[in-house]
Protein backbone atom coordinates (compact mmCIF):
# COMPACT_ATOMS: atom_id res chain seq x y z
CA UNK A 1 0.00 0.00 0.00
CA UNK A 2 1.04 3.07 -0.88
CA UNK A 3 0.01 6.23 1.07
CA UNK A 4 0.21 9.72 -0.80
CA UNK A 5 -0.02 13.29 0.62
CA UNK A 6 -0.49 15.33 -2.59
CA UNK A 7 -4.08 16.09 -1.25
CA UNK A 8 -3.39 18.04 1.38
CA UNK A 9 -4.33 21.47 1.54
CA UNK A 10 -3.91 24.57 2.99
CA UNK A 11 -7.19 24.87 4.24
CA UNK A 12 -10.14 22.31 4.15
CA UNK A 13 -13.76 22.63 3.43
CA UNK A 14 -16.27 20.72 4.05
CA UNK A 15 -20.21 20.20 4.49
CA UNK A 16 -21.73 17.42 6.13
CA UNK A 17 -25.05 15.68 6.17
CA UNK A 18 -25.51 13.70 8.84
CA UNK A 19 -28.54 10.73 9.08
CA UNK A 20 -30.03 8.87 11.85
CA UNK A 21 -31.09 5.47 9.92
CA UNK A 22 -33.80 3.56 10.44
CA UNK A 23 -31.78 0.22 12.12
CA UNK A 24 -33.96 -2.40 9.76
CA UNK A 25 -33.00 -0.19 6.77
CA UNK A 26 -29.37 0.39 7.37
CA UNK A 27 -28.50 -2.28 4.73
CA UNK A 28 -30.79 -0.63 1.99
CA UNK A 29 -29.33 2.93 3.19
CA UNK A 30 -26.11 1.50 2.29
CA UNK A 31 -27.07 0.13 -0.75
CA UNK A 32 -28.56 3.45 -2.04
CA UNK A 33 -25.87 5.68 -0.95
CA UNK A 34 -23.00 3.74 -2.57
CA UNK A 35 -25.06 3.18 -5.90
CA UNK A 36 -25.98 6.67 -6.40
CA UNK A 37 -22.28 8.04 -5.80
CA UNK A 38 -20.55 5.36 -7.53
CA UNK A 39 -22.87 6.54 -10.62
CA UNK A 40 -22.02 9.85 -10.52
CA UNK A 41 -19.11 12.12 -11.77
CA UNK A 42 -17.04 13.62 -8.68
CA UNK A 43 -14.25 15.82 -9.57
CA UNK A 44 -10.55 14.67 -7.99
CA UNK A 45 -10.55 17.31 -6.12
CA UNK A 46 -14.02 16.67 -4.33
CA UNK A 47 -13.40 14.26 -1.81
CA UNK A 48 -17.03 12.38 -0.81
CA UNK A 49 -17.09 9.97 1.93
CA UNK A 50 -19.48 7.31 3.47
CA UNK A 51 -19.30 6.93 6.98
CA UNK A 52 -20.59 5.33 9.71
CA UNK A 53 -20.84 6.62 13.61
CA UNK A 54 -19.49 3.63 15.85
CA UNK A 55 -18.85 5.76 19.34
CA UNK A 56 -20.60 8.68 19.90
CA UNK A 57 -22.12 11.44 22.49
CA UNK A 58 -25.51 10.59 23.82
CA UNK A 59 -26.76 13.88 22.44
CA UNK A 60 -25.43 12.83 18.94
CA UNK A 61 -28.84 10.82 17.24
CA UNK A 62 -26.84 9.77 13.42
CA UNK A 63 -25.94 6.78 12.51
CA UNK A 64 -24.51 7.42 9.33
CA UNK A 65 -22.66 10.44 7.69
CA UNK A 66 -21.80 11.67 3.57
CA UNK A 67 -19.12 14.12 3.75
CA UNK A 68 -17.78 16.16 0.83
CA UNK A 69 -14.74 18.53 1.26
CA UNK A 70 -12.59 20.58 -0.93
CA UNK A 71 -9.58 22.50 -0.83
CA UNK A 72 -11.41 25.34 -2.77
CA UNK A 73 -14.74 26.52 -0.98
CA UNK A 74 -15.81 27.47 -4.62
CA UNK A 75 -15.31 24.04 -6.16
CA UNK A 76 -17.66 22.74 -3.13
CA UNK A 77 -19.95 25.16 -3.65
CA UNK A 78 -20.50 24.26 -7.54
CA UNK A 79 -20.52 20.50 -6.22
CA UNK A 80 -23.10 21.46 -3.98
CA UNK A 81 -24.88 22.96 -7.00
CA UNK A 82 -24.47 20.04 -8.79
CA UNK A 83 -26.42 17.46 -6.77
CA UNK A 84 -29.73 18.12 -8.30
CA UNK A 85 -32.13 17.16 -11.00
CA UNK A 86 -34.26 13.96 -11.62
CA UNK A 87 -31.75 11.54 -10.62
CA UNK A 88 -30.85 12.87 -7.21
CA UNK A 89 -34.48 13.95 -6.62
CA UNK A 90 -35.39 9.83 -6.46
CA UNK A 91 -32.34 8.88 -4.63
CA UNK A 92 -33.25 11.71 -1.78
CA UNK A 93 -36.48 11.01 -1.75
CA UNK A 94 -35.47 7.12 -1.14
CA UNK A 95 -32.71 7.93 0.78
CA UNK A 96 -35.32 9.78 3.19
CA UNK A 97 -37.71 6.85 3.63
CA UNK A 98 -34.69 4.84 5.18
CA UNK A 99 -34.36 7.78 7.60
CA UNK A 100 -35.83 9.21 10.74
CA UNK A 101 -33.98 12.51 10.58
CA UNK A 102 -31.07 13.98 9.17
CA UNK A 103 -29.55 17.90 9.51
CA UNK A 104 -26.46 19.11 7.48
CA UNK A 105 -23.53 21.42 9.07
CA UNK A 106 -20.22 22.80 7.39
CA UNK A 107 -16.62 23.80 8.46
CA UNK A 108 -13.31 23.80 7.47
CA UNK A 109 -9.93 23.03 8.63
CA UNK A 110 -7.76 26.20 9.70
CA UNK A 111 -5.11 24.84 11.95
CA UNK A 112 -3.67 20.75 11.45
CA UNK A 113 -0.73 18.68 11.76
CA UNK A 114 2.07 18.61 9.50
CA UNK A 115 2.13 15.05 8.42
CA UNK A 116 2.63 12.84 4.70
CA UNK A 117 0.41 9.91 6.10
CA UNK A 118 -2.26 9.09 7.92
CA UNK A 119 -4.33 6.66 7.33
CA UNK A 120 -5.33 3.38 5.95
CA UNK A 121 -8.03 2.07 3.79
CA UNK A 122 -11.09 1.60 6.19
CA UNK A 123 -10.76 3.96 8.60
CA UNK A 124 -11.07 8.10 8.13
CA UNK A 125 -9.31 10.78 6.09
CA UNK A 126 -10.68 14.38 6.69
CA UNK A 127 -12.26 15.80 4.47
CA UNK A 128 -10.26 15.54 1.26
CA UNK A 129 -7.23 16.84 2.77
CA UNK A 130 -5.21 13.64 2.41
CA UNK A 131 -5.91 11.25 -0.03
CA UNK A 132 -4.94 7.09 0.04
CA UNK A 133 -3.70 5.24 -2.97
CA UNK A 134 -3.67 1.75 -3.12
CA UNK B 1 -11.63 9.66 12.52
CA UNK B 2 -12.81 10.98 16.01
CA UNK B 3 -14.27 14.67 16.55
CA UNK B 4 -14.97 17.11 19.76
CA UNK B 5 -17.18 20.30 18.88
CA UNK B 6 -17.15 23.02 21.74
CA UNK B 7 -19.03 26.27 21.92
CA UNK B 8 -15.78 28.36 22.08
CA UNK B 9 -16.42 32.36 23.68
CA UNK B 10 -12.52 33.02 23.54
CA UNK B 11 -11.55 31.67 19.67
CA UNK B 12 -8.54 32.90 19.43
CA UNK B 13 -7.69 31.74 23.15
CA UNK B 14 -8.71 28.50 21.82
CA UNK B 15 -6.87 28.53 19.10
CA UNK B 16 -3.71 29.81 20.24
CA UNK B 17 -3.79 26.61 22.98
CA UNK B 18 -4.70 24.19 20.06
CA UNK B 19 -1.53 25.70 18.10
CA UNK B 20 0.60 25.42 21.16
CA UNK B 21 -0.32 21.67 21.38
CA UNK B 22 0.29 20.65 18.27
CA UNK B 23 3.35 22.32 18.04
CA UNK B 24 4.41 20.43 21.48
CA UNK B 25 3.16 17.23 20.63
CA UNK B 26 3.98 16.81 16.74
CA UNK B 27 0.81 14.00 16.38
CA UNK B 28 1.62 11.01 14.15
CA UNK B 29 -1.47 11.08 12.73
CA UNK B 30 -3.59 13.96 10.70
CA UNK B 31 -4.90 15.90 14.01
CA UNK B 32 -6.42 19.37 13.28
CA UNK B 33 -9.49 22.11 14.50
CA UNK B 34 -11.57 24.54 12.41
CA UNK B 35 -14.63 26.42 12.30
CA UNK B 36 -18.33 24.67 12.42
CA UNK B 37 -21.76 26.16 11.72
CA UNK B 38 -25.29 25.05 11.63
CA UNK B 39 -24.64 22.76 14.56
CA UNK B 40 -28.02 22.47 16.32
CA UNK B 41 -26.35 23.00 19.54
CA UNK B 42 -24.33 26.11 18.57
CA UNK B 43 -20.86 24.83 18.56
CA UNK B 44 -18.58 27.06 16.87
CA UNK B 45 -15.41 25.38 17.25
CA UNK B 46 -14.48 21.40 16.31
CA UNK B 47 -11.06 19.64 16.72
CA UNK B 48 -10.46 15.78 14.63
CA UNK B 49 -8.16 13.37 14.82
CA UNK B 50 -7.26 10.90 12.71
CA UNK B 51 -6.43 6.99 13.07
CA UNK B 52 -5.16 4.28 11.12
CA UNK B 53 -7.25 1.58 12.93
CA UNK B 54 -9.73 0.75 15.37
CA UNK B 55 -7.07 -0.15 17.65
CA UNK B 56 -5.67 3.08 17.78
CA UNK B 57 -9.20 4.69 18.59
CA UNK B 58 -9.05 2.41 21.51
CA UNK B 59 -5.68 3.33 22.18
CA UNK B 60 -5.96 6.75 22.43
CA UNK B 61 -4.04 8.44 24.86
CA UNK B 62 -0.46 10.30 25.10
CA UNK B 63 2.27 8.46 24.75
CA UNK B 64 4.90 10.39 27.23
CA UNK B 65 5.10 12.77 29.85
CA UNK B 66 5.42 15.63 27.32
CA UNK B 67 2.28 14.90 25.60
CA UNK B 68 0.94 14.19 29.11
CA UNK B 69 2.04 17.75 30.41
CA UNK B 70 0.92 19.46 26.97
CA UNK B 71 -2.62 18.00 26.64
CA UNK B 72 -3.13 19.29 30.60
CA UNK B 73 -2.02 22.51 30.10
CA UNK B 74 -4.35 22.23 26.85
CA UNK B 75 -6.94 21.34 28.56
CA UNK B 76 -6.49 23.62 31.17
CA UNK B 77 -5.95 26.54 28.92
CA UNK B 78 -9.65 25.71 27.16
CA UNK B 79 -11.39 24.97 30.94
CA UNK B 80 -13.67 28.03 30.29
CA UNK B 81 -14.93 26.63 26.79
CA UNK B 82 -18.05 24.26 26.83
CA UNK B 83 -17.64 20.51 25.03
CA UNK B 84 -20.81 19.50 23.68
CA UNK B 85 -20.39 16.34 21.83
CA UNK B 86 -17.90 13.91 20.49
CA UNK B 87 -18.39 10.87 17.60
CA UNK B 88 -15.62 8.27 16.05
CA UNK B 89 -16.85 7.22 12.98
CA UNK B 90 -15.56 4.70 10.34
CA UNK B 91 -15.57 5.08 6.68
CA UNK B 92 -17.58 2.84 4.43
CA UNK B 93 -16.94 4.34 1.23
CA UNK B 94 -14.51 7.42 -0.41
CA UNK B 95 -16.29 7.81 -3.74
CA UNK B 96 -13.72 8.10 -6.31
Amino acid sequence: MFISSFGLAQNGYWYDVLYKVKSENTEKFTSLVNDYFSSIKIQDDIEAEFSAFIFKSSSEKATHLIGFSCASSKKLAEFKKSLSGPGWELFSRELLKNTESNYTTAGNNTHYSDIKMVCQSTYFCRHGLIRLKM
Amino acid sequence: MQAWAYKVKDVTNFTNAFKKLLRTIKPDSYMGMGDVVHVSGGENVWIFKSYADLSQVLEFGTKNDIEKTAYALFYKEISQETLDWSFTRKLITRFK
